[in-house]
């Protein structure tokens, strides 16, 4: 057993929090790793594929998921607030604060529940493209493998038909909130963040325009365990898509919006383009830039994505998009730069390049935090509080891994 | 070869810089300008490609450009501009310095470009007018003894007549001149444009002027195109009224036409002197509340404003102390009034 002084609290449990808490937890440090959501994986277990590998983010997921279970020195908390945190260095003592989530460890997944459920609500994993009843397993993959019940949803016991189905005993429509306190050395934050609320850019479309989608939306209508199987169907008629565009830096590098490059979101785009194409091989695909980000060996697939004839990358910012009423197809209105001449294309669906806005928790906890303009933490060893992954600034999955690993080193080795 | 070798003038920057384009130098060439205008056109829209002449000091293609004649000044472009840049203001800078660039003399253009020249372009009028005074009376003479006001009694109507209509007339060659200058330097500078000749254009220049109708598709600027209306009809109006005056004067040099406020000519006069006052009080209420929307003024948006707006106060003014019989005030104010006729007809004829 370490002591307290050495113990270690991670707060996010997405890829870079679940790396510090693994790579820590294996050289023999206590960790507390502290998820807000039901599961574990955050952001990357809502991806369908990285790049530039186009590998699916599950098999790197599912090593860690097991790291993580085989490690008694991990304790992991989901569904989990830290509420509050108070100390110094070597002696933070903090508050957990676990949500009911109505179902037990008795849970087996069998999902006898789901059909005796009469409520719905909306799928947040789908990012509100699908819906789920009340009691519902977030994700086929989710760790931990429990279902979890929507408080807000659920009408409560006197309803108590999922009870009444679930032959494990394993629905506890009572269970209350359950604080846990704990001390630890040094704290790591890696709360991750969230995608740029899109409905604010208001000459885009986004919440008005139903075949307006966003980036991260994109991941799910592409992926195979996603709302519409893989199929990319555009939310207005499920109809398949035949082209498509993409707005690249919609709402980034914008003053009235995020004034910062996500970093990520061209890699994202042209990935997201093999998406369309080999879904369907027919349909073509067109990228709007401003210009093309894709530093050090990610040009590679760049280069390796101009040679796709269907796909057009068009230099010149999209500023306008409508919709034609009876067929709801988009135009895209840009200004071809090296052309010269506006140009309106009409599209199935656009996917609109939203950047990513760090979640604000770690200055609300330790008000002696740094931050960034843009609300991006900086490490501070001497207060013993580390930064991690995207609360750190904008990256891509493997930066945020090896920031991951890199806080667990920093807060091993600082005093 | 040597066509494709770019020379930045570095001083025109500055020049465009100093007068209200100082954010220029921010643009990185998104092009989001281009598609949120409402005026600019689909072939070689505006003003993405102005930012980028205008950061690489091209002189000679923004002077010659007609593109930043079409802009109004919306400010959709420097609403939605990403990095605050300005676009708007920016085009309004390339005005200000093609007006400079082609006024003819070029001296006219300095007089109401360059605030350092504001004294003299006041003095100017303020000398030909006393002197003209001078010489009608053999001696300067601001209010005659009787009681009865009669303006033509500190200037005769035909010497105004004379005087103003041969300074009118060459301020209108000069401009003329200097448009016919810009129209040769854009046929040399853009090829394929103009797409129509010059009196086509001048046509539908005036029908788009009379209507207002691509102003009124503006966004973030819109209460200005109102407030611009008023003043273009209600200066429209002034200008009719008062050449039908000169044209009855001529014929009848002896009768003042219109000594009663109910005198349908008065009606118009006053009525169309009220439009131009509410104009330019409006506009320039639009200018000073929200600047941003209403973008960058440069100094002869200024000049042209407050000119317009003295012609009107000090009309209203005359003409108050006229009715009243405020002899000592009615001609000093009368004196004011014409200094800023003068300012207004001959200063802004001049430049295209």
């Amino acid at each position: 057993m370490t002591s307290k002084k050495e113990s270690i609290l991670v707060i996010g449990g997405g890829i870079s929090g679940m790396t510090t808490a693994i790579e820590a937890a294996e050289v023999g440090r206590e960790v507390f790793l502290v998820e807000t959501d039901p599961y574990l994986g955050g952001r990357v277990a809502r991806m369908n594929k990285y790049f530039p590998k186009l590998c699916p983010p599950w098999c790197g997921l599912e090593i860690n998921l097991r790291r993580i279970r085989q490690n008694p020195k991990i304790h992991v908390f989901t569904y989990t607030d830290v509420t509050s945190i108070d100390g110094e260095v070597g002696g933070y003592r903090a508050t957990l604060m676990e949500r009911p989530r109505m179902v037990t460890e008795a849970c087996t997944s069998c999902g006898d529940c789901t059909p005796a459920c009469p409520v719905e609500r909306d799928d947040d994993f789908n990012y509100g493209m699908a819906r789920t009843k009340a009691i519902y397993l977030p994700f086929m993959m989710a760790h931990p493998q429990r279902y979890v019940i929507d408080e807000a949803a659920c009408p409560g016991e006197e309803c108590g038909k999922c009870v009444e189905a679930c032959k494990y005993e394993a629905i506890d429509l009572a269970m209350k909130t359950r604080e846990t306190k704990i001390e630890v050395g040094k704290v790591v934050f890696a709360t991750g963040w969230q995608p740029y609320e899109a409905e604010k850019i208001d000459n885009l479309g986004f919440g008005k325009l139903e075949n307006v989608v966003t980036n991260v939306m994109m991941e799910r209508l592409a992926a195979r365990e996603g709302p519409t199987g893989g199929k990319i169907l555009r939310p207005s008629d499920g109809k398949e898509i035949t082209s498509i565009a993409f707005v690249q830096c919609a709402g980034s590098r914008d003053e009235n919006h995020l004034p910062y490059c996500s970093t990520v979101c061209c890699m994202a785009s042209l990935k997201q383009a093999t998406y369309v194409r080999e879904a369907h091989p027919e349909a073509s695909a067109e990228i709007f830039y401003i210009d093309l980000r894709t530093p050090g060996r990610h040009e590679d697939f760049l280069k390796a994505r101009e040679k796709d004839e269907k796909l057009t990358l068009t230099k010149g910012k999209v500023a306008e998009i409508t919709e034609d009423p009876s067929t709801k197809n988009l135009t895209v209105v840009a200004e071809d730069v090296q052309g010269g001449s506006l140009v309106r294309r009409e599209v199935d669906m656009v996917v609109l390049a939203t950047g990513m806005v760090p979640n604000g928790v770690a200055r609300e906890l330790i008000s002696t935090v740094e931050t960034d303009d843009n609300g991006f933490v900086a490490s501070d060893e001497k207060i013993g509080v580390i930064a991690a992954g995207v609360t750190t600034g904008p990256m891509d999955v493997s930066t945020s891994v090896q920031q991951g690993t890199a806080a667990a080193l920093k807060a091993m080795i600082s005093e | 070869m040597s066509d494709s070798l770019t020379k930045p003038d570095l001083e025109f920057v500055r020049q465009l810089k100093a007068a209200g384009g100082e954010n220029l130098k921010k643009c990185f060439q998104c092009a989001t300008c281009s598609v949120v205008c409402k005026l600019s056109p689909d072939e070689r829209p505006y003003p993405r490609k102005e930012m980028i002449w205008a950061q690489w000091g091209q002189r000679e293609k923004l002077v010659t450009d007609p593109d930043v004649w079409l802009c109004h000044q919306c400010n959709d472009c420097s609403t939605y501009c990403p990095r605050g840049a300005r676009p708007g203001d920016v085009l309004s800078a390339v005005r200000s310095y093609a007006i400079q660039h082609y006024a003819t003399p070029s001296f006219m253009g300095k007089l109401v470009g360059d605030p350092g020249y504001v004294l003299l372009a006041l003095a100017i009028p303020v000398i030909v007018l006393l002197g003209a005074n001078y010489m009608a009376h053999g001696g300067l003479m601001f209010a005659p003894a009787h009681g009865e006001i009669h303006f033509s009694e500190f200037l005769p109507h035909a010497t105004v007549n004379v005087l103003f209509s041969i300074l009118f007339t060459l301020a209108l060659i000069g401009g003329g001149v200097g448009l016919l200058r810009f129209w040769k330097d854009m046929k040399k500078h853009r090829p394929g444009a103009p797409k129509v000749g010059l009196i086509k254009a001048m046509v539908d220049t005036f029908v788009e002027l009379a209507l207002h109708g691509k102003f009124r598709t503006c966004g973030t600027a819109k209460p200005r195109t109102w407030a611009h209306l008023l003043i273009f009809y209600g200066f429209a109006g002034l200008f009719v009224v008062t050449g039908i005056v000169v044209i009855m004067l001529i014929l009848a040099p002896d009768s003042y036409p219109i000594n009663t406020l109910t005198h349908p000519l008065k009606i118009a006069g006053n009525l169309t002197g009220i439009s131009l006052v509410v104009g330019c009080t409006w506009a320039i209420y639009n200018r000073l509340s929200d600047p941003d929307a209403a973008g960058s003024s440069t100094y002869y948006d200024w000049f042209f404003l407050v000119v317009l707006l003295m012609v009107g106060i000090t009309g209203f003014g005359a003409q108050f102390a006229r009715f009243r019989e405020m002899t000592t005030l009615a001609y000093p104010v009368y004196f004011v009034h014409m200094v800023f006729i003068f300012a207004l007809l001959i200063y802004l004829a001049s430049p295209p």
